[in-house]
């Protein structure tokens, strides 16, 4: 393959990163510059800093990879067909699910390189301290990378499931603002007033 | 502000990041959480609400002014709506709430009358979905009311008893947009009603006319609504063949129709209906007719797109099976209770060439065995729901090709088959998906079977145990340990659950109904852990626990004030026990109280006075209609309070 246009970006600590462009379009902000001519120079991001830069350059250029990967494999059908094989018990059943394999409902995935490995490796990527999980969520954000915009609100929420009031507090250090008749009023409410 | 300087949550976070956040804790219990920590959640959490479900009407007020963008306001289980109501809810400021209201439901609401009903449907303007069913005395003005909504698109009157063609007439004048339509058991509806309704609703899609007295010439005036796609009349008994045969000439866009349960059809009728609409999708024709005859046969041959086809209580042979598989290949779900006729030959066929079946009623159908379950395991992957009711051949052999196979089964139904034993069970733990498991009356099963159960299928919130007489408490310690989902369990009749097993049911916080009728050896200490424990609990049926004293009645009333039913027939309640039951328990809106022993006429009469404004239905021993005062009587049905006499 021809060599790769380079993007470089700045951070908002110094820090310049090289990256190639397929990755960069992964953030609709800087896709947008790019074609609005910025690309041949450095596109500063004066909003995020380099270790949050760094973490999300790798977070683009795995999905980038991951998707080439699929393209490439989706001209071959055969990949499916013998994963199902292994599945069924009765060779015949083999025929019919050769011509209805995008119709099995449990098997929408199939289609997919890794479906379960990518899912892993986010999972990892978003298992870090809270600090960094907010300031991935407000860069991505100001990036506009939707995929990890809802990777980090899921990782936030899921920090919040299941939890009492006082360790919701205690985990992300909020001070109870609320005055004891407020506090009662809302628990009532909570408890009789609707679902 | 300093609360921000110290919370990086807060001060790194914008609202619509915060939203984000919101948007993926789905679960009631995580969003009442989060708007409890801080004002900021709080805030975030009135914008985010768009339905809310109202409990009681003392916070009406309070939560229209706080969540101003509701889409949807549910106030059905409020225990009594009427004009009183609306007038609060027009007394608020600010009508916020009403500009994006889009659904609003107020079934059951007897008491809201023509005037209340107006000036709520005047005041929002972009009403789309109204649902009334079930308001028995709903007569005529209260449904013209209903017609001032220009906007309505969709409404439900099922059961509204008095409604008659005049009331549906200022509905199909005022409603011209309508497109969903049902009125189930509107008897006095008649063919003039039906008539003018596709006249002048021309934009139907979906209209439910069963249990209705409508005759031919109704199906005459529906054949000629070209948008309708489904069409609904179970039992509607004084239509036949003749009406079929309208229907088949008509209705170009019919995808998708119910006709179960009407007696005086013919397989001829149907396969007219087929004749003329290739496309349908799903076909419902239950208990109509005896045989799943040549004629539809026929029909069936050109019918592809074929989902779903319910022929309960056809006789069916070997050739029907045959046309199925080789011409309905995209069937989902098929449903076969009680047919006569049901092989494992056939089912083998079908299973094999509907690989897409999701659904498959098998009720009754005694002579099938375990190759059935075998051969639909395994050639239907995506199987969801299985109806195995009273099928006696089935044995652990179809639980194991199902645990193995069917990994992502939801629902599972094995009442009355007699050949499930623990062994069964613990190769049907392999389906760690199944939401509903239903056992009743295995009696082969004990608490070893249920604990394999327990510990792998997480996600069970509907268990029936009814006579599952092997049961005791250390099946119950093991439901209370594994399944935390669980919403709703029947043990009635398992005679040997004592105080014990019952207290582990406490741990249980997401039980809403739960059944435990004769459990003989279950005392006060048992239903005071219950009582306790079980914070959403919502229908309790305690029929015949003659040994619960006192104790567990009084935990009832003070701690479970949520609850909606309650039947305590039989039990051993005392007079003091019932007025504090029915006297606390402020939103109960059903109580079955036949045979209280050691209730006196005059606790009767206390404790039905402490409830009378909000109980809407009451089973009581029929020679107390004689022993109540008239006054007592009258009163409840003035109050919109049926009473059932047994």
């Amino acid at each position: 393959m021809s060599s790769k246009k380079m993007i470089t970006l700045k951070s908002s600590d110094g820090r310049i990163f090289e990256v190639e462009e397929a990755v960069a379009q992964e953030s609709q902000t800087i896709k947008h510059m790019i074609e609005d001519g910025y690309g041949n120079s450095v596109i500063p991001l004066p909003n995020v800093t380099g270790r949050i830069l760094y973490k999300i350059i790798e977070f683009c250029t795995k999905h980038v990879a991951v998707e080439e990967d699929i393209k490439q494999k989706s001209v071959e059908p055969t990949v499916v067909v013998e994963d199902v094989k292994q599945k069924s018990v009765e060779p015949t059943v083999v025929e019919d699910v050769k011509q209805k394999s995008v119709e099995l409902p449990v098997d929408d995935d199939a289609w997919d390189a890794e479906p379960s490995d990518i899912d892993e490796w986010d999972a990892q990527f978003i298992d870090v301290d809270e600090s960094t999980m907010f300031e991935l969520i407000v860069a991505s954000n100001y990036l506009n990378i939707k995929r990890l915009m809802d990777l980090s609100a899921q990782a936030i929420a899921d920090m919040m499931k299941d939890k009492t009031v006082e360790e919701i507090r205690k985990i992300f250090n909020i001070q109870n603002d609320f005055t004891p008749e407020e506090e009662m009023k809302i628990r009532n409410e909570n408890s009789w007033a609707y679902e | 502000m300093e609360q921000e300087d110290s919370s990086p949550i807060l001060s790194l976070l914008t609202d619509d990041l915060l939203l984000r956040v919101l948007n993926n804790l789905p679960g009631e219990s995580d969003r009442k959480t989060f708007r409890s920590v801080c004002k900021t959640f709080l805030r975030l959490d009135s914008i985010h609400r768009t339905s809310l479900r109202i409990l009681r009407t003392e916070f009406l007020p309070t939560l229209l002014r706080r969540y101003q963008r509701i889409e949807s306001l549910d106030l059905s289980v409020c225990p009594r709506i009427d004009d009183g109501t609306v007038a609060i809810l027009m007394g608020g400021v600010s009508f916020g709430w009403s500009q994006s209201l889009r659904t609003l439901i107020l079934s059951r609401s007897s008491g809201l009358r023509s005037g209340g009903l107006e000036r709520l449907i005047r005041v929002c303007p972009n009403l789309e979905i109204i649902d009334v069913s079930y308001s028995c005395d709903f007569g005529d003005r209260e449904v013209a009311a209903l017609s001032f909504s220009s906007s309505l698109k969709d409404l439900k009157m099922d059961k509204c008893l008095a409604v008659t063609d005049v009331g549906l007439a200022k509905i199909a004048v005022g409603c011209s947009n309508l497109e969903r339509f049902s009125l189930k058991w509107c008897f006095k509806i008649t063919d003039l009603g039906i008539d003018l309704l596709t006249k002048k609703c021309f934009k139907l899609k979906y209209l439910d006319i069963s249990y209705l007295k409508v005759t031919n010439h109704s199906l005459m005036s529906i054949a000629s609504l070209q948008r309708l796609e489904v069409l609904a009349m179970v039992a509607s008994n004084f239509v036949d063949d003749e009406g079929l045969h309208h229907l088949g000439n008509g209705c170009p866009s019919l995808q998708i129709l119910d006709l179960s349960r009407c007696d005086k059809i013919s397989t001829f009728g149907l396969s007219s209906v087929m004749r003329g609409h290739h496309g349908l999708l799903q076909i419902y024709a239950a208990y109509s007719f005896f045989e799943f005859s040549t004629s539809i046969l026929n029909q069936v041959k050109n019918m592809r797109n074929l989902k779903t086809i319910r022929i309960d209580g056809a006789r069916i042979n070997e050739a029907s099976f045959e046309i199925l598989a080789t011409n309905c290949k995209s069937l989902v779900e098929v449903g076969l209770s009680k047919c006569k006729g049901v092989t494992d030959s056939g089912l083998r066929l079908l299973a094999e060439a509907c690989s897409s079946l999701r659904h498959v009623n098998l009720t009754c159908c005694n002579s099938i065995t375990d190759l059935s379950i075998i051969s639909i395991s395994q050639f239907c992957k995506g199987l969801l729901i299985l109806q195995l009711e009273a099928c006696i051949l089935i044995s652990y052999t179809s639980l194991r090709c199902l645990g193995v196979c069917s990994s992502q089964l939801k629902e599972l139904d094995l009442t009355d088959c007699s050949g499930v034993n623990d062994t069964g069970l613990r190769f049907l733990s392999g389906c760690s998906q199944l939401a509903c498991l239903k056992l009743g009356l295995c009696t082969n099963i004990s608490d070893e079977g249920l604990s394999y159960i327990a510990s792998k299928c997480r996600h069970i919130h509907e268990l029936d145990l009814y006579r599952c007489t092997g049961i005791g408490d250390g099946g119950l310690a093991a439901i209370s340990t594994g399944c935390k989902k669980m919403k709703k369990l029947n043990i009635s009749y398992c005679y040997e659950v004592t105080d014990e097993g019952i207290k582990w049911l406490g741990y249980l916080e997401e039980l809403s109904d739960l059944e435990l009728r004769n459990l003989v050896k279950v005392t006060g200490s048992g239903l005071a852990a219950i009582a306790s424990g079980c914070k959403k609990l919502s229908d309790l049926d305690l029929k015949s626990c003659i040994n619960i004293q006192d104790s567990g009645f009084w935990a009832l009333a003070y701690y479970r004030v949520n609850l909606r039913q309650i039947n305590l027939s039989h039990c051993g309640i005392s007079d003091a026990g019932l007025c504090m039951v029915l006297g606390n328990l402020t939103r109960l809106q059903d109580a079955k109280l036949v045979n209280l022993r050691n209730v006196t006429v005059q606790g009767y009469e206390l404790s039905l006075r402490a409830c009378c404004a909000r109980l809407k239905k009451v089973k009581l021993l029929a020679n107390l209609s004689f022993q109540l005062s008239h006054e007592l009587q009258d009163t409840l049905r003035i109050r919109g309070c049926r009473i059932r006499w047994d």
